[in-house]
């Protein structure tokens, strides 16, 4: 999907930085906005990430970011039946009124999270990759129907094998296949036309979103 | 698009998902939510408590800062980090969501390594923490990769014409750090003292560690 969390590139958002921007959780709501959304969700990363993008581009853009993650956390769980937005709407109106939201303790569950979370599984090493490293390659041109990880800006541009990460499932597929995935090196005048630095970018793209150049 | 505290009314939008009622309440409704989600037996209290306490307390820069500093001073626990970082991250006793694949990337007098998510807010959380909120915000996620150089000077960074910046956009699971260069000034410090230099920003890349002087 393209959609408006695909910025790169784009002009106009202002500085990129700014008094009280250094903070990671500047309410105490952001800090349970985000543990709400990593314990309660079931989805894939893929799957997670295209709940925040299906969220309307316009109000993507407005809110703050762990309001979209607040956003994932209930609309996963209403899309699988779990819960209504109804039966939010009624805790609103009683934690409003006053009453004193339940508690529930599962020091088993618990400690087998935080286990889960601390425990690294790297990629494994590409088993099959068609490109090798300094190959050549161009990023092919989509209009991906789902989630995608192949971002707009690179899209026909041409660029310069640089490692081989790695296999990993498919985003655009949700996991359902594994591929080689490159970090591809780009020179910025590639990118965005000549007098744009000489800077570089390098990005990680699965195999499927490449071609020979 | 730094003003994140306007109010900004939608009850329902064009394609008919319920939106949350204004900003202003979106605390309510965490509490409502979390409150649902408990009594359903869908998640614990302790959970979210102990979930909240690990990045707050206990994961954050301070780890990468050890990482930076193991690496300044000890040229083989280097050369392991950049051959295959996630392992020699996890000697250190780091590990877990979002650095599953680590790759850290080493400044140079010729290349300066900046990090960025332009798609959504990949960062690694093991040795960094979470992300502030400028890295997972429209400007930066928009600019960096066009104009590196601009936005490293509205952090105050300068790198010389000759150095080659190089953007890493973490597009897919691979979770990157950047190693910077040791300050000068440093050769009597120990390690510990070394970490204390080592600030969340130079990491990233939008930064660079700090002298003893500036200390």
């Amino acid at each position: 999907m393209d959609g408006a969390h695909d910025l790169g590139g784009m002009q106009g958002f202002g500085p990129a930085t700014w008094p009280g921007a250094e903070q990671a959780l500047p309410n105490d709501w952001d800090a349970r906005a985000f543990a709400l959304a990593v314990t309660s969700s079931s989805q894939s990363t893929h799957a997670f990430r295209h709940t925040i993008e299906r969220m309307g581009h316009a109000r993507y853009l407005c809110v703050s970011y762990y309001e979209k993650w607040l956003h994932e956390a209930e609309q996963a769980l209403v899309e699988t039946g779990a819960i209504t937005h109804a039966e939010v709407d009624a805790w609103v109106d009683r934690i409003a009124a006053g009453e004193q939201p339940p508690r529930r303790e599962d020091p088993v569950a618990t400690a087998q999270l935080l286990e889960a979370m601390a425990t690294s599984h790297p990629m494994p090493p590409a088993a099959a990759a068609a490109f090798a490293v300094g190959d050549r390659v161009r990023v092919r041109r989509m209009r991906p129907a789902w989630h995608t990880r192949c971002p707009r800006y690179l899209r026909g541009a041409t660029g310069e094998i640089f490692r081989i990460q790695g296999d990993d499932g498919v985003p655009d597929v949700n996991n359902a296949e594994r591929e080689a995935v490159y970090a591809v090196r780009f020179e910025a005048h590639d990118l965005w036309g000549e007098d744009t630095g000489d800077h570089v970018v390098l990005a990680d793209l699965w195999e499927r979103y490449l071609e020979a150049a | 698009m730094h003003d994140h505290d306007h109010d900004h009314g939608h009850d329902h939008d064009h394609d008919g998902h319920h939106h949350p009622r204004p900003a202003s309440d979106i605390e309510l409704r965490a509490r409502a939510l979390e409150a649902l989600l408990v009594e359903k037996g869908l998640v614990s209290s302790d959970a979210i408590d102990a979930v909240i306490d690990r990045y707050v307390n206990d994961v954050g820069p301070q780890n990468g800062a050890r990482v930076v500093a193991r690496a300044w001073t000890d040229p083989a626990y280097r050369d392991r980090l950049l051959s295959d970082a996630t392992s020699a991250i996890g000697e250190l006793g780091y590990a877990g969501d979002e650095g599953h694949t680590m790759v850290v990337v080493e400044n140079a007098p010729d290349v300066h390594n900046v990090i960025v998510c332009t798609l959504c807010s990949c960062y690694p959380w093991p040795v960094l923490g979470l992300p502030p909120t400028w890295y997972k915000s429209a400007p930066y996620r928009a600019r960096v990769v066009a104009e590196p150089r601009a936005v490293l000077q509205e952090f105050g960074v300068e790198v010389p014409e000759t150095t080659e910046i190089r953007v890493w956009d973490s597009t897919a699971e691979v979770r990157y750090l950047v190693l910077p260069m040791r300050p000068e000034g440093t050769e009597g410090l120990a390690e510990e003292e070394l970490a204390e230099l080592v600030s969340r920003d130079s990491m990233i890349g939008t930064g660079l560690p700090q002298t003893p002087a500036a200390r």
